[in-house]
């Protein structure tokens, strides 16, 4: 980097010769090119920004009158020129789309005969239809039969605030249905069928036969392997006799491990039947619970459906409870909020302030985008933390090691490369690793083991073979501590390789073993727990993708801790590894932690790769709940990005969601950009005082 | 029931046909002559009489067998050489019905006796002399299995089980026997990945991805548009962003305060981190119709742009020295960002001008240049879109072979800043716009008469398109390239510039010759880095286009990338299946892609490092 000074003096020489030369139009050029990437990010920035912050500004209702005699009530959204002519048109938001219209309404500018504030109309704002905008004339609790039993409130001497407070007791009830019946139900349902499923995997254990047993005879071998592989480590070293009986013993355990005899057989007939009461107890106590909160819904809704709302547009037709019933007047609950026709500023902005509110803070609804984004907000932030825990530790790792510990050379060269390569690597690529590997591959073995295991003998001989390369490996090191030369340089690239192979060997062992049937096998073919898309696997690829980045970033971080501090460290008689963690870590942290921020802004932006691993449009449960065990890494999530993509581009009624694709996309840049803003704060701070140091 | 008599008078005396068969929906029936004769009849004007329409005499050995492909539509005769040839119907306008042989497959090495389709998909089994069969697919000409009988005669009836799990021989005289067969992914071969094949229902070979056909239809996996999109893609938004960001990085670097410098390369990295997601969006909803509605302005701009700059550099000159020396980089920003507003409104003005002028003079594009390109080649003059798109390139060069041929006049002749030497100056901004525009439209004329745009880079007009892409690409691209490059600029030393500076140059030729060449290996690598984003990019290709695997050159045209394709089609293959694994290989491809790009790039930057390091 160039320092200040001689920069000053650069700059000086360069102007006086500038003004001179006459040909510094190319100069021009090179600016102009800034000027319009500036203009660029700028311009661009500004457009969501003024697209996402207008959308729920609220207007004032207009009654307008067309020359064609048609009369409507709309707010007016934006104006534009048609075609070449002089001529413009007017965009109103009508709403009523269950009355059979567009949400929007072109009028040319030329056509309106008048139009005038509507103070006495009302937005009402509704999940299923939009919003619709009528005259409210009255609020009305029905009887049994279908008669008025009261009248809460009518437009002769009401108020829009008294329509509203009439109002809140229906909203309250709706949000008390909504609970029951979106986040209890669905949690006892899906404890009942687990509990089926348990008692399946009972009744399959009752018939089957005594899991495989291991030959006596291959017992024996396999301890003179290990026995002799110690055997052989203790004596090439020379010492560490303790270390070998402690390989020996470990894998004693383990081959016992194998043999998983408490596991082994199947259920007797008694104690099969002693565990099938206990689930159907539970069942049963589940399923009476269910009822109760059944029964809880149906009084609830029945009183609901009592309250009306009715609310008229300037032909008179009604907002109507549903499409197939155009006279019977909506259910009044689903209006979820109401703006007046008339606003001064302040209503203005307690509207605006009050629609951002709920936007952010409710679901989605059924109908595409209605409700508002918080499991969306969630299921972002879950996956970046999730993909934070994953990608920090490794990442820390592999640039700790990079660059405290490793000689640098050709290996380490071709490893930096191939780490710059995985930042060059298309997100889709990762995408598609993450479906194979995780998804189908590490998935599928949690859920019902290897899909072929390997035949008992074939299983046996492999991992007798990787004790054995083991033991070489042992060989290979004292060989090269003791002889020079070639032989020294010989020895360690065998070394390399035969660590290599036993690497993939043991790979292999532990995704072909016969011993393993799965965690959720219980629960196939029906149900894939973690063997399909979940946020567990996205957050995992993810990690992958963001890797480069938190390497890169904490390799500078480590750069920038002046030598002279691990020599003051190693001077007063620390070791490697005490001064990394008592001096170098702390002083590279900040850097770390812009590495993780670059990492989680990058994380939060990503799309494609989500696409395939588990990002739905609309997930049946959220991926972190009070249900036990509180994060559930098999869900599928939403994702801020992928719901732009989704409600940009499989809605069917675009132009309605288009404000509401805007803000989202605000509230994504606005996530992204504090957190880079952050990062690149700390990264300044971090120069700063790293210069401080030198 | 209606007896019906096919009209055979122009075959008389070669008796019966050896095969008949009728076509998918009934419009036609075929026959088959040993001799390679093969006609096909269809209802004429009299319902009862079938006219020959479309035949075909084969230049084959003799037909040994035949039979028809699953969906009735393809013929496959198989001949006494051992090869199997595809004979489809082809309408061509004008012609009419005619019947060609689409693909030819050498099967064995005897005479096939005998053919038979597995009945789901496109693989048949060839019975042979001597109780041996082959079994092949004749989409991808995959040879599945070679099968032989313990005896010896010829195979009459070689029979496919539906799912391609088991084949049955049934010899002449009775005896069979059955093998199992594992059929794998038999739609693919290389060929059948890259290479042009003549498909069923299509006037000529060519390049297709079709990958959801009705049942039965012939599978259709070419890459080779998918890359092609890939690369046009990528091409355009090099193109487009490539010269912003490096000129953007090199004033960044050599000519902006520190201070402000400060400011500029943050604002880089965020928009650096804008999530693709975003960009594709706003570049769906807004950039697109803004395109469509000022599709020639845009175009236009490309030259305005650079020749508001001209005379901006120009008019400078009427400013008295003492005053320019006052003002400031930032302010000469500000100056620069007016220029390119006024570029705005010259294009927005030139464009209403001359939209009518050139694209409707005969009526053929009704005055503006999306009915000039609907009206497809021909129509109108060719020029105008020749000019639009050499305009540019045009007046670029004219300002680089000013400086090269006229620099040394120029300065000897240049004075003082001040009212002669701004009338100069700007006199000689009009040569260079003059001669730029002249040369661009010499060529646009030239080649105009040679090759209509139309045919070769322009084309149907669509909403979202490739330049709509490349725009927006150029979002993504544009500040990694600047990033890294201008960091590449900063590792060049002080000293160099210095030298430079009191050896007399003045700042751009210092940047340029001194510093671009240091820097040009780091530049280089920061270009290949921004051209593997560009490769890989999915979200903006997948919002900004249609998505249609087309493979033209048109730049107004859509196409899909081998990420779009794996994005869109992923989600729902089948797991395990043919199509699937067809997705992966398209991410294998692309994986090379950028492989290839990002090794070469992070190579040349080791080396450069290395090397600036000694400097």
């Amino acid at each position: 980097m160039t320092d200040a000074p001689s920069h000053e003096l650069h700059h000086h020489h360069r102007r006086a010769a500038a003004d001179v030369s006459g040909n510094e139009r190319a100069s021009w050029l090179s600016g102009s090119a800034l000027v319009v990437a500036l203009v660029m990010i700028i311009g661009l920035l500004a457009l969501i920004f003024y697209q996402g912050g207008r959308a729920f500004w609220p207007g004032d209702i207009e009654r307008v009158s067309v020359s064609d005699g048609s009369v409507f009530l709309g707010v007016d959204s934006g104006e534009e020129t048609i075609g070449d002519t002089e001529a413009r048109r007017i965009r109103f938001l009508v709403g009523n789309r269950d009355l059979g219209q567009q949400s929007y309404r072109w009028v040319d500018a030329d056509a309106i005969a008048s139009r005038s504030v509507a103070g006495d109309a009302v937005q009402v704002e509704r999940d299923a239809w939009g919003v619709f905008i009528g005259e409210p004339r009255s609020v009305v609790v029905r009887d049994g039969s279908g008669g008025v039993a009261e009248t809460v409130w009518t437009a002769e001497g009401g108020s829009v605030d008294g329509l509203r407070r009439a109002l809140r007791e229906a909203s309250r009830r709706r949000s008390a249905i909504r609970k029951l019946s979106e986040e209890e139900l669905p949690a006892i349902e899906r404890a009942i069928v687990n509990l089926g499923f348990r008692s399946r995997a009972i009744e399959r254990r009752v018939d089957e036969p005594s899991a495989p047993r291991l030959h006596p005879g291959l017992w024996v071998v396999a301890l003179l392997v290990v026995g002799g592989a110690g055997y052989v480590a203790v004596r090439v070293r020379g010492a560490g006799l303790r270390r070998a009986l402690a390989v020996v013993a470990l894998a004693g355990i383990a081959v016992a491990a194998l043999e998983h005899p408490w596991s082994a057989d199947g259920l007797s007939e008694a104690a099969a039947a002693r565990k099938q009461t206990a689930i159907a107890e539970r069942v049963a106590r589940l399923e009476s619970e269910r009822d109760e909160v059944l029964a809880e819904i149906g009084t609830l809704r029945a009183e609901d459906e009592r309250v009306r709302l009715v609310v008229a547009d300037l032909q008179g037709r009604i907002a109507p409870r549903g499409i197939a019933t155009p006279d019977e007047p909506m259910v009044a609950s689903e209006a979820v909020g109401l703006v007046g026709g008339e606003l001064g500023f302040g209503e203005r902005v307690g509207v605006y302030l009050r629609r951002w509110w709920s936007y952010l803070s409710r679901s989605p609804g059924e109908a595409p985008g209605s409700g508002g984004i918080w499991p969306v907000i969630q299921g972002t932030v879950v996956l970046t933390l999730l993909l934070t825990a994953g990608v920090m530790p490794l990442g820390v790792i592999a640039a700790l090691y990079l660059r405290e510990y490793a000689k640098q050379g050709i290996a380490i060269s071709a490893v930096r490369i191939a780490i710059n390569n995985l930042a060059g690597v298309p997100s889709i690529v990762y995408g598609m690793f993450g479906l194979g590997f995780f998804c189908y591959g590490v998935g599928g073995f949690v859920d019902r083991g290897p899909e072929t295991p390997a035949p008992m003998g074939q299983w046996w001989l492999v991992l007798g073979c990787v004790l054995a390369g083991l033991a070489l490996t042992a060989v290979f090191a004292s060989m090269g501590s003791r002889w020079g030369g070639v032989a020294r340089r010989a020895a360690k690239w065998l070394g390399i390789a035969t660590w290599l192979g036993v690497a993939l060997a043991a790979g292999w062992l532990i995704s072909q073993t016969p011993y393993f049937d799965g965690f959720f096998e219980d629960k196939l073919p029906e149900q894939s727990t973690f063997g399909g898309r979940g946020i567990l696997w996205a957050s995992l690829t993810m990690a992958l993708l963001t890797l480069p980045v938190v390497i890169v970033a904490t390799e500078e971080a480590l750069a920038a801790v002046p030598n002279s501090v691990r020599e003051g460290s190693f001077g007063c008689g620390a070791s490697r590894w005490q001064t990394v963690r008592r001096v170098v870590l702390p002083s590279a942290l900040p850097g770390i932690m812009t590495g993780a921020i670059l990492a989680m802004a990058r994380g939060a932006g990503e799309v494609a790769p989500l696409m395939l691993v588990g990002a739905v449009n609309l997930s049946p449960a959220p991926a972190v709940s009070g249900e036990f065990p509180f994060i559930h890494g098999d869900r599928t999530f939403m994702h801020l990005g992928f719901h732009i993509y989704n409600l940009g581009f499989q809605s069917p009624d675009a132009e309605a969601t288009e404000p509401l694709v805007w803000t989202t996309t605000l509230t994504l840049i606005a996530i992204v950009l504090t957190l880079n803003l952050t990062a690149v704060i700390i990264r300044g701070r971090l120069r700063t005082r790293a210069f401080g140091v030198v | 029931m209606t007896r019906i008599r096919l009209d055979a008078s122009d075959l008389a005396g070669r008796g019966a046909p050896g095969w008949l068969f009728i076509q998918a929906r009934g419009e036609g029936v075929l026959g088959v002559w040993a001799d390679g004769t093969v006609r096909r009849w269809a209802p004429g004007e009299k319902a009862d009489v079938w006219r020959p329409r479309g035949s075909a005499k084969l230049t084959t050995p003799t037909l040994t067998a035949a039979c028809m492909a699953v969906g009735s539509r393809t013929l496959i005769l198989g001949d006494e050489s051992g090869a199997a040839h595809l004979v489809s119907t082809v309408s061509k306008a004008g012609v009419g019905d005619q019947l060609v042989v689409r693909r030819s497959i050498e099967i064995a090495d005897g005479p096939i006796r005998s053919l038979r389709t597995s009945g789901r998909d496109r693989t048949i089994a060839a019975g042979l002399d001597g109780g041996g069969a082959v079994v092949v697919n004749t989409a991808s000409g995959k040879v599945i299995a070679r099968a032989q009988a313990e005896w010896d005669v010829p195979v009459t009836q070689p029979l496919l089980g539906g799912s391609l799990d088991r084949l049955v021989l049934v010899g002449g005289d009775g005896s069979a026997a059955a093998f199992g067969l594992e059929a794998g992914h038999p739609a693919v071969s290389l060929p059948a990945l890259f290479a042009k094949r003549w498909y069923e229902g299509y006037d000529e070979p060519s390049y297709v991805y079709q990958s959801t056909g009705a049942a039965g239809s012939e599978p259709k996996l070419s890459l080779t548009p998918l890359i092609f999109g890939t690369l046009k893609a990528t091409i355009v938004a090099m193109i487009l962003s490539t010269p912003i960001a490096v000129l953007a990085a090199l004033f960044t670097s050599e000519f902006l305060h520190p201070g402000v410098r400060k400011w500029v390369k943050p604002t880089f990295e965020l928009m650096a981190s804008l999530p693709s997601v975003v960009l594709g969006f706003v570049a769906a909803v807004s950039f697109a119709p803004l395109l469509r509605d000022h599709l020639v302005a845009a175009l236009l701009l490309l030259t305005t742009g650079p020749v508001c700059v001209l005379f901006l550099s120009a008019g400078w000159r009427f400013i008295p020295e003492h005053l320019a020396r006052r003002v400031n980089t930032l302010a000469r920003l500000g100056v620069a960002c007016m220029g390119l507003a006024v570029s705005v409104v010259v294009a927005e003005w030139l464009a209403g001008v001359v939209e009518p002028f050139w694209f409707g003079t005969d009526g053929a594009g009704a005055g503006t240049m999306r009915g000039w390109l609907d009206a497809g080649a021909g129509a109108g003059m060719g020029w105008p879109g020749w000019f639009m798109l050499f305009a540019p390139a045009g007046v670029v060069l004219a300002i680089a072979l000013d400086g090269r041929i006229l620099g040394g006049f120029w300065r000897r002749v240049a004075q003082r800043p001040g009212l002669v030497e701004g009338v100069m100056q700007t006199g000689r901004a009009a040569a260079i716009v003059a001669a730029g525009c002249v040369g661009a439209f010499a060529v646009a004329w030239a080649l105009s008469a040679v090759v209509d745009p139309r045919e070769v880079l322009l084309g149907t007009f669509s909403q979202r398109n490739t330049l709509l892409v490349g725009i927006v690409m150029g979002f993504a691209v544009a500040p990694l390239i600047y990033t890294i490059g201008e960091d590449a600029m900063q590792s060049v030393p002080a000293n160099l510039r210095s030298a430079s500076i009191a050896a007399g140059a003045t700042p751009w030729q210092t940047a340029t010759r001194i510093v671009l060449p240091v820097a040009g290996p780091g530049l280089f690598s920061a270009i290949m880095i921004g051209l593997g984003r560009a490769v890989g990019e999915t979200m903006i290709v997948l919002m900004a286009t249609g998505n249609t695997p087309e493979m033209t050159a048109n730049i107004f045209g859509g196409f899909r990338t081998l990420s779009a394709n794996i994005a869109v089609e992923l989600p729902e293959a089948p797991r395990g299946g043919t199509h699937f694994r067809v997705l992966f290989l398209c991410g294998l491809t692309l994986f090379a892609m950028t492989l290839v790009v990002n090794t070469t790039a992070e190579i040349v930057r080791q080396r450069f490092r290395g090397r600036s390091a000694r400097l």
